[in-house]
């Protein structure tokens, strides 16, 4: 079949080319390296933005440029009132449903003993799933004790939104949500496993994508947190695609019409943002 | 308090938990020194496990721990000599636990156990004990080593052996210089002290089969097993290693 260039797929397997090398140290090191630079680059902007006006988007936008981003930010602008910027680190779905969690528990006292109660849940379920117990049990007393915190009227509201900005603490509680998600995953394994390619189990792909920091949350991830959380999202997407008018989003998981969603995000490819709806 | 100056809180109290923690509940076979000025440096002692080459053995090595411990992995260095295939010359250990997870879904390292912040200094430990008795030949670090622990499992050369045994003897002033009894019986290198109970449950899960409390003596395989798989068909060399 393919005669004339037997390159690289139809390498005879003596060939020592055949599988790909690993990584030595330097290339390691020069990983790291790139990977502080852009960990540089992204801190410039907070973990968590300020509630500004959701009209600041269009200023990202010209008309020469970016039209069709442009038209359709326009057309959310009408429906959308704030948004809070998202640091791009990866984190940044997590992150956005952290932040639009806040403002619900800071609003809704008994919303917030019922995500308390779902939070208590979730150490024995990730034990029962055979999740190393000492470390992540570290994971999930910390987002108890914080949600516990809140409850308590601890913390004011200021201070809480000071800690959603804080490594040290906001990555503790993004890593709970990147645990039960994976849980919710791995628990629900036959489910998700016809959407993962690379021939990778469930199992092995939460390990991969799921756990570490810094991973994107891809279609699987946004529905596995949404249900391990008992919540219910809105995705208003932004893309160069022929949407619908008024866009395309994605209700997840799908909602009844008059229940609406807890928390909107905007995602723009690669890349997660919190919104809010219009009071009416 | 300015939380934005403190990214690396949340290292130290990462790392004073599992410090007291393995204080409390040690892993048999291993010695760990920490400055408690400096938590982002472990000194460990290893100990060669008994019925093995390294019987008798005590190793040192270096823990470094990034500031934003335990989102990204800590690097471990023999600060002793280890002739081994996972070891690099100047010390540096290769092993896929240490690695950040990576983009690339070429890699082959992709199925392997990657760092991620479930892991700890006991998993990774564990690993270390595992992977001195079996090297992880389809990813060498040291391609020398690994060809001449290919010979001596295959071929029954005895180079690898004696390298090691030297290494092993050399060890022992070390041992001596710093008044450790290395054990040289199973009785002797395993910790007395009782596990907590733990769920039944637990032990029918496979896919995370060396969290910590399974101190099982004789159960040697776990992810290098399914790292070597990985590289099946990439027979002898990987290429790396050499620069």
């Amino acid at each position: 079949m393919v005669q004339e260039k037997s390159s690289d797929e139809n390498q005879p397997a003596s060939v020592s080319v055949a599988g790909p090398a690993p990584l030595n140290e330097e290339e390691i090191q020069l990983q790291d390296q790139q990977l502080r630079q852009i960990e540089n680059e992204q801190k410039k902007v907070p973990l968590v933005g300020e509630k500004i006006p959701f009209t600041t988007l269009l200023s990202e936008y010209d008309v020469a440029n970016a039209e069709t981003f442009l038209s359709k930010a326009t057309e959310l602008a009408e429906v959308y009132e704030h948004m809070r910027y998202i640091r791009g680190d990866g984190n940044c779905f997590y992150r956005a449903v952290l932040a639009g969690l806040f403002d619900i528990w800071l609003q809704d006292r008994p919303r917030l003993q019922q995500y308390i109660g779902i939070a208590k849940a979730w150490p024995e379920e990730l034990k029962r799933l055979g999740f190393p117990d000492w470390t992540c049990t570290d994971f999930c007393e910390f987002f108890v004790d914080f949600l516990v915190d809140v409850e308590a009227g601890a913390k004011d509201e200021e201070t809480l939104w000071e800690h959603l900005n804080a490594d040290s603490c906001a990555n503790y509680l993004v890593m709970f949500f990147r645990l039960i998600t994976s849980a919710f995953l791995k628990k629900n394994a036959d489910a998700y496993a016809p959407f993962i390619d690379d021939g990778l189990t469930v199992a092995q792909y939460c390990e991969n994508e799921v756990e570490p920091m810094w991973k994107d949350a891809d279609h699987l991830a946004v529905a596995g947190l949404v249900q391990a959380l008992d919540t219910r999202i809105r995705i208003e997407y932004m893309d160069r695609t022929v949407a619908p008018n008024g866009g395309w989003h994605y209700d997840i998981p799908n909602f009844a019409e008059g229940q609406g969603p807890e928390i909107t995000l905007l995602y723009r490819p690669g890349h997660y943002d919190l919104i809010y709806k219009k009071q009416e | 308090m300015d939380l934005r100056a403190s990214t690396s809180a949340g290292a130290l109290r990462a790392l004073s938990l599992e410090l007291k923690n393995l204080q409390s509940q040690p892993v048999e076979g291993f010695t760990i020194d920490v400055n408690e000025d400096n938590l982002f440096v472990w000194t460990v002692g290893i100990y060669g496990p008994p019925t093995t080459l390294y019987q008798g053995g005590y190793f040192k090595a270096n823990i470094k721990f990034p500031s934003n411990y335990p989102y990204s992995p800590p690097s471990m260095k023999f600060t002793s000599k280890v002739w081994h295939p996972n070891v690099y010359e100047n010390g540096d250990l290769c092993i896929s636990i240490l690695h950040a997870p990576v983009d690339d879904p070429q890699s082959g390292e992709l199925a392997c156990e990657r760092w991620n912040p479930t892991q700890s200094v006991r998993t990774i430990l564990l690993s270390v004990i595992s992977l001195l008795n079996e090297p992880n030949t389809s990813s060498p670090a040291n391609v020398d080593a690994s060809v001449m622990y290919r010979k001596w499992k295959e071929d029954n050369d005895p180079e690898y052996a004696k390298i090691v045994k030297k290494q092993v003897e050399e060890s022992k002033k070390q041992a001596l210089k710093d008044g450790v009894t290395v054990p040289e019986t199973i009785e002797e290198y395993c910790v007395k002290w009782a596990p907590p109970q733990q769920d039944d449950v637990l032990d029918g899960i496979d896919f995370n089969d060396d969290f910590g409390y399974d101190y099982d003596d004789d159960d040697d395989e776990d992810d290098e097993d399914e790292c070597g798989s990985e590289y099946a068909d990439d027979d002898e060399d990987s290429g790396q290693g050499e620069n």
